[in-house]
């Protein structure tokens, strides 16, 4: 667990090296496994997965919370899990 | 039967073609028919349109895999640039009818990829095992204005039911007259 902006992180998923739809995939997997309202930080080094990560996961009405560069070839997608009280 | 279905008909003969080609059209227009039931990948709605001649109006809430939005004109790039989009703003992809398509699309396999090579004249072929069915085949089609080949990608072949020898050929609609020519050329040499 840590904190990002003061957001607190849940949980990291480091998918480097893998590209779609393994990218979008693994990424829903990792968030079905945890709690409403918890954070989820993708790692991912495949520039299209800066567009198909979020898409897919706001398409099921998660929140997006940021997606940023963080490497030459590396970027950080924050998300959080839908939750209807949140 | 109207020309360009008798000219597909002819090609599909010569192939021995067990599945339908399928026709892709991108429109501006927002139609709200014929959309199907549940989304799924854009590679999938294709197959399904090959072998059951099921015709489906597409739009972003219709695909689970979020390249056709891209790779089609529905949906412009957020944070970096996507290789092999069509930048026009379209609404709608139109999957199934080949009346008025942009773009043709053949499941075929090696064999019959070699028959359509000799009729096209020869096929220059890109392609990397991503936005296969989307980009690879559809966008590129459409944008290049020539025919464009993939092997698939692994949303094709683990999620949408592509059979190990399958493969798609897109090919813009304006090149059917001269495959058929050639066809029938091939055909006076007793091919």
């Amino acid at each position: 667990m840590s904190e990002k902006s003061g957001i607190k992180i849940d949980k990291v998923l480091d998918i480097k090296g893998e590209i779609c739809p393994y990218t979008f995939v693994k990424s829903k997997l990792a968030l079905e496994e945890m709690e409403e309202g918890e954070v989820l930080k993708v790692i991912v080094d495949y520039p299209p997965a800066t567009e198909n990560v979020p898409r897919s996961l706001e398409k099921e009405g998660n929140e997006i919370i940021s997606v940023e560069k963080v490497g030459e070839k590396m970027w950080e997608i924050v998300v959080r899990k839908k939750g209807d009280n949140i | 039967m109207t020309k360009l279905k008798e000219d597909l008909k002819t090609i599909k003969e010569y192939l021995k073609l067990n599945s339908q080609i399928v026709g892709v059209k991108l429109t501006k227009e927002d139609i709200s028919e014929g959309h199907p039931k549940e989304g799924q990948f854009y590679c999938w709605f294709v197959r399904q349109s090959a072998i059951s001649g099921e015709a489906f109006n597409l739009n972003e809430k219709d695909f689970t895999c979020p390249n056709p939005e891209l790779c089609l004109g529905l949906r412009e790039p957020k944070y970096v640039e996507v290789e092999l989009r069509v930048k026009e703003k379209f609404k709608t992809v139109q999957v199934g009818d080949v009346e008025n398509a942009d773009v043709l699309l053949f499941m075929i396999n090696p064999r019959q990829l070699m028959e359509l090579s000799i009729q096209l004249g020869g096929i220059t072929a890109t392609f990397k095992g991503e936005t296969a069915v989307c980009g690879e085949a559809t966008a590129r089609c459409y944008i290049e204005k020539r025919p464009s080949l993939t092997l698939l990608c692994h949303g094709a072949r683990d999620f949408s039911g592509y059979k190990d020898d399958e493969m798609v050929l897109a090919v813009p609609v304006f090149m059917v007259p001269d495959m058929v020519k050639r066809i029938n050329e091939l055909k006076a040499l007793g091919h």
